[in-house]
């Protein structure tokens, strides 16, 4: 009963704390993000994710999860040393508007988020290995570039890396795509 | 009468919906793979230290995915018995840490050896290095 009230004053704070930033184009925030993201030079890794955040007028924060996997299973597409290879992240990106206008808006945004590695060796199928953990850093620039009633599209650029411990593989240019 | 009918319909209907369904499960946990949150052996198949004649080796070493291990000499001796792997870096081109091996290679005594395994990107595992002794991978 006593953990409920909790909750339930965690939640008014939270409620709160979001409608201090209210206003136009502000509130909660609701994306399914997607694009691709080059590892290991120039592979490819497409990946899909949501993020639920609070944007005020200037500042912007989401927590969000995303899955990339990887099309070259540990750099090369032979299955040599992988046959399969992904990787999670759960993190938090902080925005700052740019510059706005009526038709769009523009946004810096930083994550720091934790990664994890997973692969499918050869010769030991059906079971998935963790691997490189730690964290990764992205940062980049967030436009909106077709707003509708309910929902916009998103267009952002970004740069990767992992940077504890320091796994270059994962570094790369980042295309990402966010609906809602 | 006609709702005993109805109880057997309801009754026959959840039959053939369980049995399916328990077959659909197994199908679909099976293909659900197994999530490992243990340090994987990387540096498992057979070995060989070459000798500085071209053709011998000093020694064959083949590492088993379950953890045994089977060393041969060059004058023919054999050792057999149990290894374990401690990494210090773990990635899958790269890694090193060390080499526990339950009679050595030579079978005399227990032996710890630092080790580094090196594979190529697209050729797979290449090389093993014990305490300075570069082993050539030779298969799986």
């Amino acid at each position: 009963m006593k953990s409920r009230r909790c909750l339930v004053l965690i939640v008014l704070a939270l409620a709160c704390l979001f409608s201090l930033s209210a206003g136009s184009r502000e509130g909660f925030d609701f994306h399914l993000d997607g694009g691709v993201s080059f590892v290991r030079g120039s592979q490819l890794a497409p990946f899909g994710g949501v993020s639920l955040g609070i944007h005020g007028n200037v500042y912007g924060m989401e927590g969000f999860a995303i899955g990339s996997v990887m099309t070259q299973p540990g750099g090369s597409a032979t299955g040599m040393n992988a046959t399969m290879e992904f990787s999670t992240e759960m993190g938090f990106r902080f925005l700052w508007r740019l510059f706005s206008t009526e038709a769009t808006i523009s946004r810096v945004l930083v994550d720091v988020g934790y990664f994890t590695q997973w692969l499918e060796l050869p010769n030991q199928p059906n079971v998935i290995h963790r691997m490189c953990n730690g964290i990764m850093v992205r940062s980049g620039i967030r436009t909106v570039v077709w707003t509708g009633y309910l929902y916009q599209i998103e267009l952002g650029v970004a740069y990767q890396k992992a940077v504890l411990p320091a796994f270059s593989e994962y570094d790369g240019l980042v295309i990402s795509l966010n609906l809602f | 009468m006609k709702k005993n009918i109805w109880l057997f319909g309801l009754l026959l209907a959840m039959i053939l919906l369980v049995i399916p369904s328990c077959d659909l499960l197994n199908t679909i946990s099976g293909v659900i793979p197994d999530f490992s949150f243990s340090e994987p052996n990387l540096i498992f198949g057979s070995y060989e230290l070459p000798s500085t004649y071209e053709g011998h080796y000093l020694y064959q070493l083949d590492l088993s995915l379950e953890g045994g291990y089977f060393c041969r000499g060059s004058d023919y001796s054999s050792v057999s018995g149990s290894y374990e792997i401690e990494y210090d870096h773990l990635e899958l081109l790269r890694s090193s840490g060390t080499l526990v091996l339950s009679d050595g290679l030579d079978g005399k005594e227990k032996s710890k050896m630092k080790f580094s395994f090196e594979a190529d990107v697209d050729e797979g595992p290449c090389c093993l290095t014990l305490d300075g002794r570069r082993f050539l991978f030779l298969g799986r």
